[in-house]
């Protein structure tokens, strides 16, 4: 019988054969490089937005000043609009898409009225912590100009954090996170899978030392190693958002597992290239939809908790906790046993399956 | 002690027959000649034989082991060269065989040491995909012996290849038996079976209707001493091609 090191090291073997293979295989590498652009683009485009000048304020007033704030276009063509929140608390949760978050001080009046240079609190996401001394320069500028006197925004350390539910870019990078690593996934793994079958490779692979078992987690290893490329490197333009790295990591964990389950799942059942393809886009559309659309407000009752039930919901709800604050160990653990009996439930499909290719 | 020993092996697909109820054995050190029609049994014996299919029925033992409960002890001891010529296109043959041989915990030198033997050391550098037939064939040898088997299985080796090539492939197998392999061989070419084996078994329609040294078989089958064993082939086996025949 051979022990757990021997199995590893076998998987390890094709593993790594298969990591090198994979970048010698034109098809494979343009596919990789394609979900590398698109996580960069997504990136690019989701969080830094350069073309974007809006700014959306939402606005606490601790003594009812007589000021009023209407929407404007400054110098530098930035429109400022503004919502107003009847307290502090109610400011950070409406703040959930919005750029920043300002108390007008109750002396505010006075201050405009001596001539002074009032101070306001801004408050940001906490995604932007990095951009404290820019934005308040930022912000100091723009306000500055809307009331036509010197004004200084602070913001120091009031950073918020968004609370487990509120919407924001971070629910968009969890279901952008599933599009990338599944489909990293489902266009590599099954063809590594298809290609030793289509070869008759897979012949001798099993007329040699290692069973099927260690050829099918060979494959594993080797999509997984591409998953942690890509979404590493989603998680390392993304990072920002994160605020609770253990999380995190059983999120993308779970991320990567199941979509690894899922591949090598395409991989031992379809027979075909075509096939892969058609079931790829079958299984992205699957997941992503219940991910985007189960937090949707108007959603019927009966459709919402069938759709919380998918694990890409589960997926995702687990990111956004890892984005947030406030999350209560229900939501936690309900979430997390969804994908974990989904991981289970697929990779026992897969072993049924590899155990009966001898029959 | 037999190196191969099977006894009323048999393997259905979906409710047809491949293989029936066949039994044989062979000697250590001998090459057995396993000879069909196309779709006679021939590669679905030697898939069971070698642990990629569970048999229907019967029992079989290679180099000791049984096929079905010792597969993984079993797969150590046995080289297989497939009838399709199922190599890393995109890697060289120096890789392909490394990367065997990592499985097999083989030496590294033992690469070089198989390639000097298929005499591919050259271009084993090169990668397989610009290969001619010829040349992939050597290389599948070279796999075949890594681990130096006692047994080698061999389905169709020289099928497509140019006659030369034939000949150097059958001269690398015939040494492998005279160094002590036994090799277990499937082919078309019935010159080639006649001149290598030392025993021959033919199959029709999955089962074996004739089992002897060739030069016995043509004695008992044979009208007249230029009787060859194709002739001996043809008229034991592919009763449904020669009915397909005559009805046309």
């Amino acid at each position: 019988m051979k022990n757990l090191k021997d199995t590893l090291s076998i998987a390890w073997i094709i593993g790594t054969k298969d990591i090198l293979d994979a970048l010698k295989n034109k098809s494979m590498r343009v596919n990789i490089l394609i979900m590398m652009g698109m996580v960069v683009f997504f990136y690019w485009f989701g969080s830094l937005r350069p073309f974007d000048k809006n700014v959306n304020v939402v606005v606490y007033d601790e003594g009812n000043t007589n000021l009023t704030l209407e929407p404007v276009t400054l110098a530098d063509e930035a429109k400022y609009s503004f919502q107003e929140a009847a307290s502090l608390p109610g400011m950070e949760q409406k703040m959930a898409n919005r750029n920043l978050g300002l108390v007008l001080p109750a002396n505010l009046d006075q201050t405009l009225a001596s001539g002074g240079t009032p101070i306001l609190s801004g408050y940001i996401f906490w995604a932007d912590r990095m951009k404290v001394a820019e934005l308040e320069a930022k912000y100091s500028q723009a306000f500055t100009e809307i009331l036509g006197q010197p004004v200084q925004v602070s913001i120091g350390q009031n950073i918020v954090i968004p609370q487990a539910g509120a919407a924001g870019n971070h629910t968009t990078i969890s279901y952008l996170l599933i599009y990338f690593i599944f489909w990293t996934a489902l266009s590599i793994i099954p063809h590594l899978i298809l290609e030793e079958k289509q070869t008759k490779t897979l012949d001798a692979l099993l007329t040699s030392p290692a069973s099927p078992g260690e050829i099918v987690l060979g494959k594993a290893l080797a999509g997984f190693f591409y998953i942690l490329i890509i979404g590493g490197l989603a998680v390392a333009l993304f990072w920002l958002y994160i605020a609770q790295w253990s999380l995190a990591l059983v999120a993308f964990l779970g991320y990567a597992l199941l979509a690894t389950g899922l591949a090598l799942a395409v991989g031992s059942f379809v027979k075909s290239p075509l096939q892969v393809g058609l079931w790829t886009v079958v299984l992205i559309l699957l997941l992503e939809i219940p991910a985007i659309f189960f937090m949707e407000p108007n959603l019927k009752a009966g459709i919402r908790m069938v759709m919380t039930w998918f694990p890409s919901s589960a997926l995702a709800s687990l990111f956004r906790y890892a984005c947030s604050t406030g999350v209560t160990p229900t939501q936690l653990w309900s979430n997390l046993a969804i994908v974990v009996v989904s991981i289970v439930a697929i990779f026992g499909l897969v072993i049924w399956k590899v155990r009966r290719s001898d029959r | 002690m037999y190196t191969i020993e099977t006894k009323e092996l048999t393997r259905d697909y979906d409710g047809l027959r491949a293989v029936d109820r066949i039994s044989f054995s062979v000697e250590p050190g001998e090459i057995f000649g396993f000879l069909g029609p196309n779709g006679a049994g021939k590669t679905t014996t030697i898939r069971m034989l070698t642990g990629q299919l569970l048999p229907t029925s019967g029992t079989a033992k290679v180099a000791g082991y049984d096929i079905v409960n010792e597969r993984q002890q079993l797969k150590p001891r046995i080289g297989v060269v497939f009838d399709s010529q199922n190599l890393y296109e995109r890697m060289s043959a120096r890789e392909n065989l490394a990367f065997f041989a990592r499985l097999y915990r083989v030496q590294k030198s033992r690469v070089e040491e198989v390639l000097a033997q298929v005499g591919l050391t050259e271009r084993a550098g090169e990668k397989v995909q610009k290969y001619s037939n010829g040349m992939k064939q050597r290389v599948l040898i070279a796999r075949a012996l890594l681990h130096k088997p006692e047994v080698l299985f061999l389905d169709e080796p020289t099928r497509g290849l140019d006659p030369h090539i034939a000949r150097d492939i059958r001269g690398i197998v015939a040494n492998l038996a005279k160094g002590g392999m036994t090799v277990f061989l499937t082919t078309h070419y019935m010159e080639e079976a006649d001149q290598l084996s030392n025993r021959v078994a033919f199959l029709d329609r999955g089962r074996i209707v004739a089992l002897d040294q060739p030069a016995r078989l043509k004695a008992e089958y044979g009208k007249d001493e230029k009787t060859t064993l194709e002739d001996i082939f043809v008229q034991l086996t592919g009763s449904d091609l020669r009915r397909g025949s005559e009805e046309l």
